[in-house]
């Protein structure tokens, strides 16, 4: 990965320089948003890593909740935390999600590595309803290999992980019917922006 | 009303010995902390938490540090309504004071002082250095391997790689991280999410901003992938700068928020030397008036003092990393620079006021 300079490094004359050119830019840009969005929309891509790794967490009331319940179902892990800005909006999305698809779609939400009362007072605020569990010395979340936040896998029926996407996704658009025929054809399902 | 220079100075002058300040030295284009001179503060811990659920129990971090030349713990004493111990972590002889409280205890709090002496560190890399210390063969071990959340492998050791390739002195290996740390590190907004928390995380997302933990961890782990020494130091500001950097001081006599961590890296001929990467990101971000320019004379000046040097306002708690508390059930800590407690099983936030309250004061003690 190449890391750019902080902005200060570049030198102030640049940045005059890119302001004046930024609103011309944002006129090009509002003209082409719906081609852009689409090019750079968030995509569920294929997990190719062949494990089919596995957890018993607790929830925030103690009680150890396992994958496997979950069998027989299509199911969303998804990694988050409370202070990650882009997972804030997520967690309802995929409560909503989880509601359309009546019960073929099972979600379970990891909070990694925090304070189960800092999660705790999060979750009153967002009240979803499925499962919120404490990954909390992040050995979940790196057997998982999850390096960013919010991460989500969608698993098969057989609990086997098909797909994931390592930003936040717009699951409100998604058919929770079609989610489950993509499993099973391999297409890719982009987030529609 | 025209002022010169000259009067704009005098005025200046005054306005700071009828405030009872002392002459900001940045006037003066300086920045240069010079050992010699120990200062001494005591530091007093008030720890107490609110609605307690089950049994209670906290653990507050003891200045555990001592390095003749620049620091010395000088002993602590506390007073509680619990049972307290001092137990300290077997690795890196991180000490902190464990406070239990019976099941039922409707106000536990502890009072902790402690005294440190202190001095500031200025070690000059451009002459040959003189000291004889070596690390011994565990010591070396122990600074040069990865840690839960500073893993040297993988994309670690890759971004290490690149950044001292042509570089062949240690001096320049560990000069070149540092000014990767500082020109490279800040919060890229059109980056979205975030790590999970370790420094391989951080290369992956992209995601380079944080606070003094996160990226002088980043510089520390860099530094140990080239096979270099080197180790966190875990403290809390005690006191201002006395060189004009505001972001570089405790505001006040309340510290309690004035947690910092600095590093060090070990050098044949110098032995263990101060540098502070993530302290001149924090006057780039934070002296006023904010976001400051990387050529800003501030800038420039902490950029060069801080390879090398630092000021002796600061309390050093320990180097420890993945630290366990005894008798918690908990995972363990990355490091151990704030008071931690829980009540039954679960572990309070420390940065939650209401249910985990604590004040943590600093006074400049005068000679014996």
């Amino acid at each position: 990965m190449k890391f750019r300079a902080a902005p200060e490094v570049r030198g102030a004359p640049l940045l005059r320089t890119v302001a004046a050119f930024g609103c011309a830019l944002a006129v090009f840009v509002a003209a082409t948003l719906p081609l852009r969005a689409t090019a750079n929309a968030a995509e569920l891509q294929r997990w190719n890593d062949g494990r089919q790794p596995s957890f018993t967490l607790p929830d925030t009331d103690g009680a150890d909740i396992a994958l496997d319940t979950a069998r027989g179902h299509v199911a969303l892990v998804h990694f988050f935390a409370t202070w990650c800005a882009p997972c804030r909006g997520e967690l309802p999305a995929l409560n909503r999600l989880a509601a359309r698809a009546n019960g073929s779609v099972k979600v379970f939400a990891i909070s990694v590595a925090e304070v189960d009362l800092r999660v705790r007072r999060f979750i009153q605020t967002v009240p979803v309803d499925f499962s919120i569990l404490l990954d909390r010395d992040r050995a979940v979340a790196k057997a998982w290999k999850v390096s960013t936040l919010p991460t989500t896998f969608v698993l098969d029926t057989d609990l086997s992980p098909k797909l994931l996407v390592e930003t936040e996704y717009a699951w409100d658009h998604i058919d929770p019917a079609k989610l489950a025929d993509t499993l099973v054809s391999g297409a890719r399902e982009r987030s529609p922006q | 009303m025209h002022l010169d220079k000259r009067d704009f100075l005098k005025t200046g002058t005054a306005f700071a010995l009828t405030a009872g300040l002392p002459l900001p030295a940045f006037a003066q284009g300086t920045f240069a902390p010079r050992p010699g001179i120990w200062r001494n503060f005591e530091i007093v811990t008030k720890l107490e938490i609110a609605e307690p659920a089950g049994k209670a129990q906290a653990w507050i971090p003891l200045p555990s540090v001592n390095e003749k030349d620049w620091f010395k713990s000088g002993g602590s004493r506390w007073a509680t309504n619990g049972v307290a111990t001092q137990p300290r972590d077997p690795r890196y002889g991180a000490e902190m004071l464990h406070v239990e409280w019976t099941e039922g205890e409707k106000a536990p709090w502890v009072e902790l002082t402690s005294k440190v002496s202190t001095q500031d560190r200025a070690i000059d890399l451009s002459i040959p250095g003189t000291s004889s210390l070596e690390l011994s063969a565990t010591e070396r071990t122990l600074n040069t391997e990865g840690s839960d959340l500073i893993p040297i492998d993988g994309i670690v050791k890759e971004t290490s790689d690149a950044i001292v390739t042509g570089k062949t002195t240690e001096v320049e290996k560990v000069h070149a991280i540092y000014g990767w740390i500082v020109e490279k590190t800040f919060r890229d907004a059109k980056v979205r999410g975030c790590g999970i928390g370790d420094i391989a995380a951080m290369l992956k997302t992209g995601n380079l901003g944080g606070k003094c933990a996160d990226l002088n961890a980043l510089f520390v782990g860099l530094v140990r992938a080239a096979g270099i020494p080197a180790r966190d130091v875990y403290g809390i500001r005690v006191a201002p700068s006395k060189f004009g950097y505001k972001a570089l001081g405790a505001g006040s006599e309340v510290i309690t928020k004035a947690q910092h961590c600095r590093a060090e890296i070990f050098l044949a001929g110098y032995g263990w030397v101060p540098i502070d990467p993530a302290d001149v990101r924090k006057v780039v971000l934070e002296e006023p008036p904010g976001n400051l320019p990387i050529d800003n004379p501030k800038v420039v000046a902490a950029r060069k003092t801080l390879f090398g040097a630092w000021e002796g306002n600061w309390l050093a708690y320990n180097f420890a990393h993945d630290v366990a508390l005894p008798g918690s059930n908990g995972p363990k800590l990355g490091f151990l620079m704030y008071p931690q407690a829980e009540c039954g099983n679960a572990r309070l936030d420390c940065h939650d006021p209401d249910t985990f309250k604590y004040t943590i004061r600093s006074r400049e003690l005068t000679a014996a």
